[in-house]
């Protein structure tokens, strides 16, 4: 059985942020929400700078479901966490208890019968959160599936298209086992200390230019 | 003097109970998903209920994402 993972290289992301247009693009996501989002920390500084992209990390012992007051949260057979909307009271619990910040609220765009906006003091809608690719509790590929939660590449046989997206396979996502041994091979392929990353593994080292030149 | 010692032997017992150590730790009882229920990925118009295909072929594109095992030739 597949347990389905995200695993983000920080050595090979460049920032681009190819995967948040990938899904936002994917998904039509709404303005201002962005399911997948990319952090870089020690910003500018050379050699120091990482990025990672982050979105719900469908954690083994997700938080997110323990804090629910309304358990609209489940997991699927592949360790994917997806959550009934229909359920939802976009209380926020689980934005606090989740430590990727993964849940985001879209306004909820509800009307009233009269056709007024219920937005008032910018109300929040339901929880919207990456789903893996993997849509959520309606019909495989169906418009209310869509509509809701996205498109489902999962049932399709595709990966999440963040994934399949990213230019430099930095993100990589599907059944952790395989993950976990892509990584492996890359972290013994690049080598340790300061081989893993800097100006001599992305352009040769200097020293041994200088001396194949002087010959 | 019998209303003093009762007294004392009252405040003692408050006392005593004050000190004591009932156990803090939060009981937790977990919740029971109560949305719709879902189907497997596998249960789709593409793969026709087949787990082993689905799981195939999503093992299969997960390897495709290193260019190690592209180089080598497929997954």
């Amino acid at each position: 059985m597949a347990r389905m993972k995200f695993l983000c290289d920080a050595e090979r992301c460049i920032e681009c942020n190819a995967c948040v247009t990938a899904c936002k693009n994917e998904h039509e996501v709404p303005w201002g929400i962005n399911r997948r989002r990319v952090v870089t920390v020690n910003d500018g500084q050379v050699g120091a700078e990482k990025s990672i992209s982050v979105a719900c990390m469908h954690c083994s012992d997700a938080p997110c479901m323990a804090v629910c007051p309304v358990d609209c949260f489940y997991k699927t057979d592949d360790g994917v966490v997806l959550h009934d909307k229909d359920l939802c009271i976009g209380c926020g619990y689980c934005f606090y208890a989740c430590p990727f910040g993964a849940p985001q609220f879209p306004a909820s765009n509800g009307k009233t019968p009269d056709g007024d906006s219920t937005d008032w003091f910018g109300a929040r809608g339901k929880m919207d959160k990456c789903t893996f690719c993997a849509g959520g509790p309606e019909e495989h590929g169906s418009d209310a599936e869509f509509e809701k939660y996205g498109r489902n590449r999962l049932s399709e046989g595709k990966l999440p298209v963040c994934a399949e997206m990213c230019s430099t396979k930095a993100l990589l996502g599907g059944d952790g086992d395989v993950l976990a041994d892509i990584y492996r091979e890359r972290v013994t392929v690049r080598g340790k200390g300061s081989e893993v990353w800097g100006w001599g593994t992305a352009y040769g080292k200097p020293d041994q230019d200088s001396a194949t030149q002087e010959q | 003097m019998r209303l003093i010692v009762a007294c004392a032997l009252v405040l003692a017992a408050g006392f005593q109970a004050g000190c004591g150590e009932p156990s803090q730790n939060v009981q937790y009882e977990d919740g029971r998903y109560a949305g719709k229920p879902d189907a497997p990925a596998w249960q789709g118009d593409a793969f026709n209920g087949s787990r082993d295909d689905w799981e195939n072929e999503i093992k299969k594109r997960t390897k495709l994402q290193s260019e190690y095992t592209r180089l080598k030739g497929g997954a």
